[in-house]
């Protein structure tokens, strides 16, 4: 790289070179600095064992008839954190799936339970994506100082569950006189 | 023919002063207080304890009204509370109650008879179009006596503790839950009267069409398969609602120094000239009589005791002693404003009366109806504590005595929007929980709910005039704990 040592004037030489050496310092410290970037969760996201939260709703492979589901767990652990995302097939990604509380993202509270319910953007086949962690800064205070993090406090857990949204109009199955789901599943031979 | 007229002048003068006897008796017998014998003759001349026989017949139906009325659809995956305010609830109610009365009817039976369990009825009432709830479980002879039926079927429930209408292809099958069992009748749909299949969908519509309309979950549907008891019904949508606290005022008659004669005619009524006044060393008023005494404490509390022995011979039916104990609500009802009161319980167990207890409903307190003011430890000299706000003893010829919690109620000015989700509730139950054990072997105590409902709670105050917001009623095992609503937080604060 061509640094010009004699562009300034009436600056002495050495004054110039401690300039350009800091200007070199800074560019190197701060190329070193690991830049974090969101996860991104695509369509080859795979789903790993439970081990923060126990998911009770929705139940696998659910129907209904409205768009909408609740997403409900449980866990025995504190500062566990909650992120929950909806796959978009356009895009190929997850992307954050807001619950009627506003929220995408949230701690599990005192009680260890959590109970959301959210929108469904489609019918046919909802996917959403469940992540769960805990906190850094649970990380930090169960880790002891010179010693490694453990390695389950390190992961994230991800449950894929799906909701299908079924097109026929509710409204329109109970004025044909019919309201029980099963049997309208069993109908429909979604059920056995 | 002197001797005659003369005979007959003083039977004219005999007449006179008879007619004057008879006038100053009744002059007499007006001003005097209970000491015998007036208390003895004019007990042939007092006013009967009601206006007319119809009277019980008139507002009897009103103690068996249902605490909630709910009304599903599982293919909409919804359940809406129906309030006693409005239009739909007495539409519903008088065309249910009128199938109920068909239904008990001696000579028919039910098509099929189960073991009641909680789950077991959970699993009727998710599919069912409408849920009726009450207070208290009605034996079925009160049953009878309330709805007017003068026949007695022995097939059938025992009683009623809840029954539900599920919609099916000919009309509604009809589930009734007694102490242990389910029973359960086909109606057909000609018979549903009113209350038909058409009106229940149109019905379900309306509501899921309704702006700013509640809507209801049982924890089942969100949270299955957990250690929380599946069937508490819980607000799912909106999770911030508006609520009035509730205000709550001594009636200024019950105000010290007493007087006696405005309290005579707030308690005693036409009887009002016929007491002895005197206050107790607890300083509550008394106004006696020869044979029952009121107690008025200032804290809004009245006490009734009948002074005479009861035989346990007298203890009769239920609904004998049922009756004797509305006309004592009715007689004293005048001293309550704003809230109804509902049977919360009957008991049966001591020799010579039963007990009957009611509590207080709200009807309206912003956006949710019909909330249950629950009273809590009211203790009585004597060391009687009292957790309704009314309770009789009563059996088939008089009301033995009497407790009653009196209040005047209105909404408050204001209300406050409330974080009424039932995740929050279980947080703060189990913050509480954590705080109030002190062992570390009880940390892990988990939380074991078995119901939970919003409510507001009626404590003794030295006060006249309380504001008391609405909160959380939590029982967990036989303990029952009160959690306030929290105002609720921006959206996505979290």
């Amino acid at each position: 790289m061509f640094i010009p040592l004699y562009g300034f004037r009436g600056v002495s030489v050495m004054v110039k070179k401690l300039f350009y050496s800091f200007l070199i310092v800074v560019f190197i410290l701060v190329s070193c600095v690991p830049v974090f970037a969101a996860p991104v969760y695509d369509k080859d996201t795979t789903a790993t064992e439970a081990f923060y939260v126990s998911i009770t709703s929705p139940q696998p492979n659910e129907s209904t008839l409205k768009k909408a589901c609740f997403i409900s767990g449980s866990t025995e652990l504190k500062g566990i954190r909650v992120e929950l995302y909806i796959f978009n097939s356009e895009t190929g990604t997850y992307e954050p799936l807001v619950t009627s509380d506003g929220v995408s993202s949230f701690e599990i509270g005192a009680s260890g339970i959590f109970i959301k319910e959210a929108d469904l953007p489609r019918f046919g086949e909802n996917k959403i994506l469940l992540v769960a962690y805990p906190k850094p800064e649970k990380v930090a205070k169960d880790t002891k100082k010179d010693e490694p993090e453990k390695e389950e406090l390190k992961k994230e857990q991800r449950s894929i569950l799906t909701v299908t949204v079924l097109k026929e109009n509710w409204k329109d199955i109970i004025k044909n006189g019919i309201d029980d789901i099963k049997q309208i599943l069993k109908d429909m031979k979604v059920l056995k | 023919m002197f001797r005659r007229k003369w005979e007959r002048f003083k039977a004219y003068i005999l007449l006179a002063l008879i007619a004057l006897s008879v006038l100053q008796v009744g002059i007499l017998l007006g001003g005097q207080n209970n000491s015998f014998p007036i208390s003895y003759l004019s007990s042939f001349f007092s006013a009967p304890d009601y206006e007319n026989d119809n009277d019980i017949s008139s507002f009897k139906g009103t103690y068996f009204l249902p605490t909630r009325i709910i009304v599903s659809s599982s293919l909409a995956k919804l359940h809406c509370s129906i309030g006693r305010n409005s239009v739909e609830f007495s539409h519903i109610w008088d065309s249910a109650r009128l199938m109920l009365i068909n239904t008990l009817k001696p000579g028919i039976k039910p098509i099929d008879s189960t073991d009641y369990s909680r789950d077991k009825w959970l699993e009727y009432e998710m599919r069912s179009a409408y849920a009726f709830e009450f207070g208290t479980f009605y034996k079925m002879e009160l049953v009878r006596w309330l709805l007017d039926m003068n026949d007695s079927s022995t097939e059938g429930p025992d009683g009623i503790q809840g029954f539900l209408l599920t919609p099916s292809n000919n009309g509604f099958t009809l589930h009734i839950a007694d102490d242990d069992r389910i029973h359960t009748y086909t109606i057909p749909s000609d018979d549903t009267g009113v209350l038909s299949i058409d009106g229940y969908y149109a019905l379900v519509e309306r509501l899921d069409k309704t702006q700013g309309q509640v809507f209801y979950n049982f924890v089942k549907e969100m949270f299955p398969n957990s250690r929380i008891q599946q069937d508490i019904f819980v607000v799912r949508k909106p999770v911030q609602l508006p609520l009035y606290s509730l205000e709550t005022t001594v009636p200024q008659s019950f105000d010290k120094p007493y007087n006696f004669d405005k309290l005579a005619e707030q308690v005693l009524g036409k009887e009002k000239d016929n007491y002895d006044p005197d206050e107790d060393i607890y300083g509550a008023a008394i106004l006696k009589r020869l044979s029952s005494v009121y107690r008025i404490y200032s804290e809004g509390l009245m006490e009734y005791k009948y002074l005479a022995n009861a035989s346990e011979t007298d203890k009769g039916s239920v609904n004998e002693a049922f009756e004797k104990a509305l006309g004592f609500i009715q007689e004293n009802k005048h001293l309550v404003e704003g809230a109804d009161l509902y049977l919360s319980k009957v008991e049966e167990k001591d020799r010579g009366f039963y007990t009957f207890t009611f509590d207080y409903l709200v009807r309206s307190s912003g956006s949710i109806h019909d909330l249950p003011v629950l009273t809590d430890k009211y203790e009585l000299p004597g060391s009687l504590v009292l957790s309704n706000a009314v309770t009789i003893r009563a059996n088939s010829k008089r009301v033995l005595a009497g407790w009653w919690v009196v209040r005047e109620f209105s909404p408050g000015k204001e209300s406050d929007t409330y974080d009424i989700r039932f995740e929050s509730l279980l947080d703060k139950a189990a913050e509480s929980l954590e705080k109030n054990t002190s062992t570390a072997a009880n940390q892990n105590t988990s939380l074991n709910i078995n119901g939970a409902f919003l409510c507001y709670r009626l404590l003794p105050s030295p006060v006249r005039h309380q504001a008391i917001p609405p909160q959380w009623s939590v029982t967990g095992g036989n303990l029952r704990h009160f959690i306030p609503l929290h105002a609720a937080a921006e959206k996505g604060a979290e």
